[in-house]
């Protein structure tokens, strides 16, 4: 096991909403989020794989802070992340999301952007701001010139780097990656990867990488956690989980990840005749 | 059947020099830009290649489903031998949802969210088949078994909303099966739904085509997918085929740089552990806005020289083809 200590514990985590469908309708509890325990190690990858309405973006929202949990803790370096202020849990920790089209303000220059977090801190005089954000746009593989446009003239690929350059100007210790290449093409995505990859070798970041693409998680991940109705149900080294999993539905999750097979078919996973969806 | 024999035999659908221009502030955006390919009888056909490379566009070209603007020019669209391309609006609306079906990427939009779903299959079955008005329901009932949806009488009654994803792509299904096509247009048909769900979808499709002996024009940015399910591979880039061949072959030895690039950049390709980078193509797509003259991939291409910036023909490599001047040049050296 690794000795490196860990920046993120979740500790028995429940997140419950109650649904009301009417005055007379009977109230119904969902459970999105069920009892889950994490760590994230320093300068690990966890890789948090599902599919919809699993609980893992619920289980990012609480990661961030922007919800808070029914029941359970989540600890930032050792401190209850309760008990710590909306700025305090940004400059450790900063989410990457799924679609760089709708997380950009469409009338902020990339400039401005990437610079806001910066100011929002009180970090630095404008000439110290000018060449950290310089500095953060070149570590994302951006042109320079790229500063001063606005998301409507950049690709889905740019755009997306813009969000992480946004996201490292505070130099966080952790990036929380919902579906961070999901809505780019492959071509993107791989330059997208091989970012984040050497983000974590050179920056020493962790990251939570939450991805129903199981060829994207075992790229980057080290670690993978399997998360099926709300709860953990496996966890362990990517290499043993994706190989050898222990729990039917990541055998289904796996068998159901298609490589590239010419003439190969489509194949018929476990309890697929029985379970029409 | 040899590929000989497939080639003599009449295609269910032949597209020729087929363009699509569209109007935008800036200019005219060649969206798809002298495509031409054939599908034949229980053939799959997959077009792959990233957004905007004109793959639905072409699909919607060939359905004269254009956006209101587009314009649509081709040397010949032909389908079982009927030119389709000069038969006007009248008579592609008889064969949509008739000869040839169409299943596109959000079965949401597919179906009316007011009507039952029993409604909505009886209905496609009396617009085409108006004498034969009273075997609808049967009909109805019959194609959602087919597609493997339990209790098929009950579904009739129930609203789109009533059902997940998986199961409102199977209704869109069989809505297209309803008046035993000829051919189905499958744009991204997988793509909304989840991994589970989406194995099991396609499986249905490729069965359905088997069992039904269809001719299937599958729209995808999947490659896994396309290599699993099609017999030919087209891929498109910057609105023009790029490449044809077999599906073997393809995969055995793309001879476009850009569907070589493409396959390097999976994260599949990478072996795991190893910490090496994903093989990336520099750069980015050109803008389609105005005339482009030469290769389109030659910014972009590892192997470009001066003659790349003429312009370059689909090569015939013998059963395939590929828009490359180097392409056909690999066998003489190897």
């Amino acid at each position: 096991m690794s000795a490196k200590p860990s920046v993120l514990s979740v500790r028995h985590v429940s997140k419950t909403y109650r649904l009301t469908a009417g005055m007379m309708a009977p109230v119904r509890q969902i459970n999105a989020v069920n009892d889950v325990s994490l760590d994230l190690r320093e300068g690990e990858v966890l890789g948090l794989i599902g599919e919809s309405g699993c609980g893992k973006s619920t289980l990012s929202r609480l990661l961030l802070g922007l919800e808070a949990p029914s029941a359970g803790d989540v600890f930032l370096n050792g401190r209850p992340i309760s008990s710590l202020s909306r700025k305090e849990i940004a400059r450790v920790l900063q989410p990457v999301f799924q679609d760089p089209y709708s997380s950009l303000n469409p009338r902020e220059t990339v400039e401005q952007a990437v610079s806001r977090p910066l100011q929002v801190h009180g970090i630095g005089d404008r000439a110290a701001i000018r060449r950290k954000v310089a500095e953060t746009i070149d570590a994302v593989g951006l042109p320079r010139r790229a500063l001063a446009s606005y998301p409507s003239q950049l690709s889905g690929g740019q755009r997306q780097r813009v969000a992480i350059a946004r996201a490292l100007i505070l130099e966080p210790r952790i990036l929380i990656c919902d579906e961070p290449t999901s809505a780019l093409d492959v071509s993107v995505q791989a330059q997208i990867l091989n970012l984040l990859s050497e983000l974590r070798r050179s920056a020493n970041i962790s990251l939570i990488l939450i991805s129903h693409n199981l060829q994207v998680v075992q790229f980057l991940a080290d670690r993978v956690a399997v998360m099926y109705v709300g709860k953990i149900i496996e966890e362990g080294p990517a290499a043993q989980i994706l190989r050898a999993p222990a729990q039917a539905y990541t055998r289904r999750l796996l068998a159901s990840a298609l490589d590239i097979a010419p003439g190969k078919g489509i194949p018929l996973l476990d309890n697929e005749v029985a379970a029409v969806a | 059947m040899t590929a000989t024999e497939m080639s003599e035999s009449q295609p269910v659908l032949a597209v020729r020099d087929m363009h699509v221009r569209l109007p935008h502030r800036a200019g005219i955006v060649h969206a798809v830009r002298g495509v031409s390919f054939d599908l034949h009888r229980g053939e799959t056909v997959c077009v792959v290649g990233e957004s905007g490379c004109g793959k639905s566009m072409s699909a919607m070209a060939i359905l004269n489903l254009l956006p209101r603007g587009a314009r649509r020019e081709a040397g010949a669209i032909s389908f079982l031998g009927e030119d389709v391309l000069n038969a006007g609006e009248r008579r592609m609306s008889e064969l949509r949802g008739d000869r040839i079906g169409m299943i596109f990427q959000e079965p949401l939009t597919a179906l009316n969210p007011s009507l039952t779903i029993g409604e909505q299959l009886m209905e496609v079955f009396r617009r085409h088949r108006p004498n034969r008005k009273g075997e609808a329901r049967e009909r109805a009932v019959d194609m959602l078994t087919q597609v493997g949806i339990p209790d098929p009488r009950e579904r009739l009654s129930q609203y789109p909303h009533q059902l997940s994803g998986g199961l409102r792509q199977r209704v869109v299904i069989a809505m297209a099966l309803m008046c035993e096509p000829t051919m189905i247009i499958a744009d991204e048909p997988t793509t909304a739904l989840d991994v589970t769900i989406q194995a099991q979808i396609l499986r249905l499709l490729i069965d359905l085509k088997d069992r039904f002996g269809l001719a299937l024009l599958l729209i995808t940015h999947d490659l896994a997918v396309a290599s699993r399910v099609a017999d030919r591979i087209v891929v498109m880039y910057a609105g023009e085929v790029v490449e044809e061949a077999e599906t073997a072959a393809f995969f055995a030895a793309p001879r476009h740089p850009y569907a070589r690039g493409l396959m390097g950049c999976l994260p599949s390709a990478q072996a795991h552990g190893s910490g090496a980078p994903l093989q990336i193509i520099p750069g980015t797509v050109p803008s389609l806005i105005g005339e482009i003259s030469g290769c389109a991939f030659r910014e972009r291409c590892p192997e470009a020289e001066p003659a790349c910036r003429s312009d370059v023909a689909l090569r015939d490599l013998g059963g395939r083809s590929a828009r490359c001047v180097h392409a056909g040049l690999e066998e003489a050296v190897a």
